[in-house]
């Protein structure tokens, strides 16, 4: 039975942590900026829509990649994190891999970027984010409760419904393996959901809390840009700089800044030298 | 003759959470260990008089996640609760 105090504490937690993420004024610009960018060369035409978005594509997916390098050179090898880490980075590469092929594929080799090799990288992301979420939360296994994956496992179930809804009740002319694979991301969103759900009930009110409030806002973008993605196709009118991208777009900014708080907590405490002469004391 | 148990004591405080908190990371050792001495200039070896510092920065850090690393350090020493000190320490751990 949750007592009142207890309430009033996970209040005032949850309310530490939106007031964090209010006070994030450079997440702010860059969303901000982002989602402008995207809308102004889309108004200009879908060309340059097109260009601007497959370009600018790649520096965003990078920085997730550098960011969670540096992450892993702070944190170490050692430890479930720090194994966790490097499957954060192999989710990160993969992903900037696909990007890189997908800009390619359309703006190189003037072919469909949807289906195509891409997508292969695009997949192959979402074991190695599950696996980092796994071992991330592995030293603390013993405070989920039955409830709390029941209670994940529902909200991702109850954002999966409509987008599989969809999927099956289209008339579209788009080939079936292309509205299957299309079917595969929200499915795959909703699989990695239920960890970051997880992560986010149980580092309530400690300073890694915002790492994993910023992985499951980056993956509520994800599923609402493949939802997205997966809807103007079946209507064939989804293109590259689509406004649906802004959210594609958002959700790395998102994983970035989760990681570069990450980096921010550890770099400040290699600032203090103290509990160094600690180990060396021995 | 007293003040060795209490340094073993101390030391297989000291092993019980280095072992639990380099099994989550290196980092999380190495962050927790700086906490601990700029929140409460203490050491590890300190825990053993002020457990309650210990719980503190593992709940600034993991929040409600702590119980766990906490009941893993505790897991480590149980076997040693015979020892006053320590048994002393396991009762204030967490509360």
């Amino acid at each position: 039975m949750t007592s009142v105090s207890d309430k009033v504490g996970r209040n005032q937690r949850i309310h530490d942590t939106l007031h964090k993420l209010l006070e994030q004024k450079y997440l702010l610009y860059s969303l901000v900026a982002t989602g402008f960018a995207i809308l102004v060369s889309e108004s200009i035409g879908k060309e340059v829509a097109t260009t601007f978005t497959d370009w600018f594509f790649l520096p965003v997916s990078g920085s997730v990649v550098i960011i969670s390098l540096v992450l892993l050179k702070i944190q170490g090898l050692r430890g479930s994190h720090g194994k966790a880490w490097m499957c954060f980075i192999a989710f990160a590469a993969c992903w900037f891999i696909a990007e890189t092929l997908w800009t390619s594929n359309e703006l190189i080799f003037h072919t469909k970027p949807f289906p195509s090799n891409a997508d292969f990288f695009y997949l192959a992301g979402y074991p190695a984010y599950f696996v980092f979420a796994i071992l991330y939360l592995k030293p603390v296994k013993n405070s989920i409760s039955k409830n709390m994956v029941l209670g994940a496992c529902i909200v991702s179930a109850a954002i999966l419904i409509p987008n599989l809804y969809m999927t099956f009740d289209n008339n579209s002319g788009e080939d079936k393996f292309a509205i299957a694979l299309g079917a595969t991301y929200p499915i795959a969103d909703a699989i990695i959901l239920v960890p970051a759900l997880l992560g986010v009930t149980l580092f309530l009110g400690g300073k890694v809390n915002f790492l994993w409030t910023l992985m499951l806002i980056g993956v509520l973008l994800n599923v609402v840009a493949d939802t997205g993605f997966q809807y103007f196709s079946l209507d064939d009118s989804y293109y590259s700089g689509h406004p649906v991208d802004i959210f594609f777009m958002w959700a790395y900014i998102i994983f970035a800044f989760g990681a570069y708080d990450y980096v921010k907590i550890f770099r400040k405490s290699k600032d203090e030298h103290r509990f160094v002469d600690q180990e060396k004391m021995r | 003759m007293e003040f060795d148990r209490i340094q073993v004591d101390k030391a297989l405080m000291n092993l019980a959470i280095e072992e639990t908190l380099q099994g989550i990371g290196k980092g999380v050792f190495q962050q927790v260990g700086n906490k601990l001495y700029k929140k409460h200039r203490c050491y590890f070896v300190d825990c053993l008089e002020h457990p309650e510092y210990l719980s503190d920065v593992l709940q600034e850090m993991f929040g409600k996640a702590s119980e766990s690393i906490i009941e893993s350090i505790r897991n480590k020493l149980v076997e040693f609760s015979g020892n006053k000190p320590i048994s002393k320490f396991l009762v204030h751990l967490g509360n």
